[in-house]
Parts: C-alpha cells; structure tokens; sequence
C-alpha cells in the first residue's frame, strides 16, 4: 500500500506540487530575462565600439526580433510617404505602432530577409543584391523591386526599400546621428537574447533641442552585430523605440532563405524605384528637401508638389487621417502639426512640409527660415 | 446509457479467475492490464454511441461544409482582383481548398472544439455518478487510478477525433468546391501537397495538445461534482472566459498564464521555415495545465467517497 491509499488526502500535495513548480519556473525564467544582468566584460572605448560596429566579425546573422514602437503617431496607414508608401503597401506604417515580432535573416550586406509576423498572415522583404521582392500574405501580393547597381551592397537590411525595423538597420540610423553635438559613452554591458553585451550610449547634449534624450545600442561583445536598439523621448519614460533580438544566432542560413519565387495565384506587380517612395534620396531630386540646422535638431524642410499634394487632400481616407491632426498657424503660415514622442511634422496648407526629431517650435522655426518653394 | 451490468461484466470474469489474488501476482498484473484494455474499448464505444455525441461531432463536421460553400457562393473573396485583405485562412480558401480545413480549425478553436471537450469530460466521471454507475465501476479490479486514467484517455482519443474530423471534412469540402492544389506558405514560399498534409497534421495534433489540456482540467471538474452538465458549463464557461482575457491587451501580464494564449499559434507551422518560438511555449502551458489538472484529479477521485 502506498502512502497515498493510507492518506488519501496529501495526494494533494501532487497538484499543489506541480503547480508551484510551474509557477516557479515561468517566473523564475521571466525575472531571469528581464533581470539588469551586466556581464563582466573587458573594457572598450566608446571609439573601439564604434569602428567594431562598423565591422562585424560574421556576415551572418539570423534570428528573431522584438520590435516595441511607443511613438504616439496617430494611424497612419494611409497617409503616403509617412505609412507605408506603395511600396510597403501600408504594411510598415502598421509596424510604427504597437510590439511586433520580426524573423531577420542576413547574410552579407546585400542578401537578406525580414518577416513580420501577422496572426495567420505575414508580410515579407527578400533581399539579393539588387533584387528585392514584397510578400504580403493577407493580400496575397508579389512586389518586385529592382535596385540601382550601385547600391547592390549597401548594407541596409533591404536597400531601403520597406519595413526596415532591425536592430542593425536602427543602429545604423542612430550611428549616423553621431557628431560633434553627441556624447558617446560606453559605460555598461548587458545581456541580449543570452549574449553579454557592450552598452554604446549616444546622449544629444544639452545645446540640441531635440525630442531624442538618449539612444542606446546594444553590442554583440563577440561578433560586434547591434543585438539592440533602445531610443528614449524626452516626453517618457520607456524607451520610444525598442528593437532587439529576442533569439540570435550566426549561423549562415541557407542560401534558399533569399529566394523568392511569387507563388500561383499572386497578384505580381512590378515597381520601377523612382515610383517606390520610400526609397530615400533616390527620387524627387529636383525637389530634395532642404536641411536647416544640423545634429540633432536638424529640419528637413521640403515642398509637395501637386500630385502628392493632391494625394494627401483628395484621397477619402488621407483626408480622414489629416483631419485628426490638430492644426495651427504662425508667422510661418498655417497647416496641420503631427506631435511625435520622437518626431515632429508640420504639413502646411500650401504643401510645404517639415520634419525633424524635434518640438514643433523649432519646425516651425525652419519654415519661417526656409526659403520658399 | 451505460447500466451497471455493462461496465461490470467485461471485467467480472477476469475477477473470479483470480480467486488467489496474493499468490499469483502476475497473472493480477496482466489482468488488470487486459480489464484496463477492455474498459478503454467499451468508454470509446460508449462514447461513440451517444447519440448528443453523434449530434456534437456531425456540428463540427457542418462548419468547414459551411466554410468553403460560404466562400464558394460569395465568389472568391481575396483572390478575385477586389483587393480585399484578410489576416485569415478564410481568405485563402478560394485559391485552395486545402485552408477550408486549417479555417475550420480556427473558427471552431474558440468555442465549438473546446465544448465538445467540456461535454465529453463532464460525462466522465459526473456522468457516471449522476446516472449511479461510478459505483459499479469501480468493483472492476482497476485500480482507481487506472480508471481514472482510461476515462481521460477516452476524451483525449474523443478530441483528437473531433479536430481529424473538422480537418478531413474540410479537406474533403475544400476539394470538392475549390480543388486541392501546392500550399502557399505565409512566408510566400510553396509546399507541395504531401508536405502540406504533414503540416497539416502537425496543426491537428498541437489543436489536439491544447484539447488535452483542455479535457485534463474539465476531467478534474468532473470529480468535483455529479451534475455532468455543471461540469460541462464550467468547463466551457473557463475556456472562453480565458479566451476573452486573451484579447483584451491590455491584461497582457496575465495572457503567459491563460491555456488559450499561443493556441492560435497553430498558424506558425504554416510559416517557411516553421516558426518554433509561440508553438513550444503554447505546448509547454499545455503540459502544465495537463499535469497540474490530471494530478488534481487523481488527488479528488482517489479520496473521495463515491456513493453514487
């Protein structure tokens, strides 16, 4: 006879057991994740971390990515040039809001992949060197891209062209914010997706005024590949960007992953890039934004012309997303002002149109400065 | 309706071949192995025989019939040039009849399958009592803990028969109205149909896992109680409860702990190449909420008095 048909009643230690080892597990691994864990690791300059960024010990990396956006953009999705632009058909405009998981694969400069995970849907960017396809699922459409020559190995994630929400394409984003108005520190480790990691922290200093109070990116110790990108608002206190891996690895993914066949019964379209906004700097060259200031504080100022002026007024649903935009006027004109926790844009009624990491004041500044037109 | 005579008589001839019981243990061993055997073969047939069960698993089967003539008569959905997207199976469907069955699954995940789940735990042990057979079955000389283990192999077996149904029906709906052709990856890459029906299977089998764990909590309501249809309710009022919790965001701390959390995971196996991550934790929290209810039942069923 077992303990257990003598005293009927501590079988319930079994249950009890095992619900407090189930408890005890999911919370112990869930503080072990989240717990300030700083390895100990051998000091570097901040200038050594920067040129070890610039020069990953592997070209391949794969794994999965959280990516957390704490904006305070309103919905965006139809509104040309700020969403996804017809290229992205929308779908990046929905990752500018809410938590996301993102599948990378990359494997040199110019081959890669991103997925964003849907529900039962997905849409993906497949890169091999100039050739970049769009895969969204839920519309069941094929986007083929073909990219100028010279940018075959530039190394961001997709050319960019699409959703670009990877740690290594946000490094690169805030690495090339660095400059004589940053103070670039690295004075912490910490651990990403298991791996010890530098803390490379880029702080505007105090002269800036921006809405950026401090970017900081997450370094493999080992392979040098960004593991994380955090980017904090003045306006709050969690970080307005988080992008990091959840799950890396540097294995070299086989060479099918950046194969991309458009499947039966798609709908295939093909994009000439000067058409593809989205693809920045490489079209509307007669009418490139102008840059008023510099650093941080730094104004594109740049004008609309009638076609997209009349996309933004005319089409039912751009208009709608407008219309949510409080509106104000000044010495620089009038026009409807979009407040970012990270970015601010002014759109002004005559299709003048500014953005910057800034408070508003300061765009609005830009556009009295600006010359017209 | 199981009498008395039924659930006894398998075993009752096995219990007077072994009227020396301490003298020859293993003949013991392999009777109560051979009894646990037959009394597993008579639950199913039992279960079968239910006509509410019958009635219950043909519900099921109707929905992926629904599915794929609802989506035959409007015409196409997605694939017909209108540009309507859908973050669901049901706007594949017209391109393949092989998602009739996969947005079967997932409409009949939320309420339908988990009922079916409930119904059959609830008969299980609050059923026997209520009807005054648990008494009779335990004389059988399987121990407590075997019968125990019979009844939850019964509604495991029932719900895994319950989602190959809604699956092979849809299959058959989705072949006969749409045809069935190479499987489209969310990724956007292409399977070939035999691949395709491996995931396929893969998909049946987690949806069952979470079935399990499903029919492992709704076993343990079961000893708790000798109204079945209490236990059918609860179990059933449990299941979407947690499905409501589930999509309220922002109760986001408490959805780890929520059974129903990554069962809509299923999707995953659909992606190129699979996507593990939300598919191991959604099997993990089965297999917690399995053990800790399956135990709990085991501690109810073995110290409680049955009069009944």
């Amino acid at each position: 006879m077992s303990i257990f048909d003598r005293r009927p009643a501590l079988r319930w230690a079994v249950p009890v057991a095992a619900a407090a080892l189930v408890g005890a597990v999911a919370v112990g691994t869930s503080t072990v994740a989240s717990a300030d864990d700083h390895p100990d690791l051998p000091a570097v300059s901040a200038q050594d971390l920067l040129v070890d960024l610039a020069s990953p010990t592997t070209p391949s990396v794969q794994g999965t990515v959280e990516a957390t956006m704490r904006l305070g953009l309103p919905d965006l999705s139809g509104v040309p040039g700020l969403g996804g632009g017809p290229v992205a058909g929308g779908s990046s405009a929905s990752v500018l809001a809410g938590t996301h998981t993102l599948r990378v694969w990359s494997d040199g400069p110019g081959r890669s992949r991103v997925a964003v995970l849907g529900g039962q849907s997905e849409t993906d960017v497949v890169r091999d060197g100039t050739d970049v396809w769009l895969w969204d699922s839920a519309a069941r459409s094929a986007t083929h891209v073909t990219l100028p020559a010279e940018r075959a190995g530039v190394p961001s994630a997709t050319g960019g062209v699409g959703p670009t929400l990877t740690p290594d394409a946000a490094a690169r984003a805030a690495l090339g914010a660095v400059d004589p108005g940053t103070v670039v520190a690295t004075d912490d480790t910490a651990r990403v997706a298991g791996r010890p990691a530098y803390t490379l922290t880029l702080t505007p200093k105090p002269s800036e005024r921006t809405l950026v109070r401090e970017v900081a990116v997450d370094v493999d110790a080992a392979t040098h590949v960004p593991l994380r990108v955090r980017v904090w608002s003045v306006e709050q206190s969690k970080p307005a960007v988080d992008v990091g891996f959840t799950d890396v690895s540097f294995a070299t993914p086989p060479a099918s992953t950046f194969d991309f066949t458009p499947p039966a019964g798609a709908t295939v379209k093909t994009v000439p890039l000067r058409a593809g906004a989205g693809a920045k700097g490489s079209t509307r060259d007669a009418q490139d934004p102008t840059v008023v200031g510099d650093g941080w504080d730094a104004v594109a100022v740049g004008t609309l012309d009638d076609d997209q002026l009349a996309a933004l007024t005319g089409d039912g649903s751009t208009t709608e997303v407008l219309d949510q935009l409080p509106t104000a006027s000044g010495a620089w004109g009038s026009g409807h002002v979009l407040r970012g926790t990270l970015f601010s844009a002014v759109l002004t009624d005559d299709g003048r149109v500014a953005v910057g990491a800034v408070p508003v004041d300061v765009l609005t500044g830009a556009l009295a400065s600006a010359p017209q037109g | 309706m199981r009498t008395p005579d039924d659930t006894t008589d398998d075993a009752t001839a096995d219990t007077t071949a072994d009227s020396v019981p301490h003298r020859v243990p293993e003949s013991i061993a392999e009777t109560v192995r051979g009894a646990t055997w037959r009394l597993l073969r008579s639950e199913l047939r039992l279960v079968l025989s239910r006509r509410r069960n019958q009635a219950g698993l043909a519900v099921l089967a109707v929905v992926p019939v629904v599915i794929a003539i609802a989506v035959k008569v409007a015409g196409g959905g997605a694939s017909d040039g209108s540009g309507s997207t859908t973050d669901s199976f049901v706007g594949s469907v017209a391109g393949n009849g092989f998602f009739v069955a996969l947005a079967a699954l997932s409409v009949e995940i939320g309420l339908f399958l988990p009922l079916a789940v409930a119904a059959l735990s609830g008969d299980a042990i609050a059923g026997e009592a209520n009807v005054g057979t648990l008494r009779g079955l335990l004389v059988v000389p399987v121990p407590r803990t075997r019968l125990l283990a019979v009844k939850y192999a019964a509604v495991v077996l029932g719900a895994l028969l319950a989602v190959a149904l809604v699956a092979v029906v849809g299959l058959v709906a989705g072949a006969a109205l749409f045809g069935l052709h190479p499987v489209t990856t969310l990724s956007g890459t292409t399977l070939g149909l035999g691949a395709a029906l491996w995931r396929l299977l893969l998909v049946g089998l987690y949806v069952g896992a979470f079935l399990a764990a499903l029919g492992a909590l709704g076993l343990f309501v079961s000893t708790l109680t000798e109204q079945p249809m209490g236990a059918t309710i609860a179990v059933v009022l449990v299941s979407t409860l947690m499905w409501i919790l589930d999509s309220i965001s922002q109760l986001h701390a408490i959805h780890p702990w929520l059974l129903v959390d990554k069962q809509l995971a299923f999707a995953d196996l659909l992606r190129d190449p699979v996507y593990t991550a939300d598919l191991r934790l959604g099997l993990l929290t089965d297999l917690a909420y399995g053990v800790v209810f399956v135990t709990a039942a085991w501690a109810r069923f073995g110290s409680r008095d049955v009069t009944s």
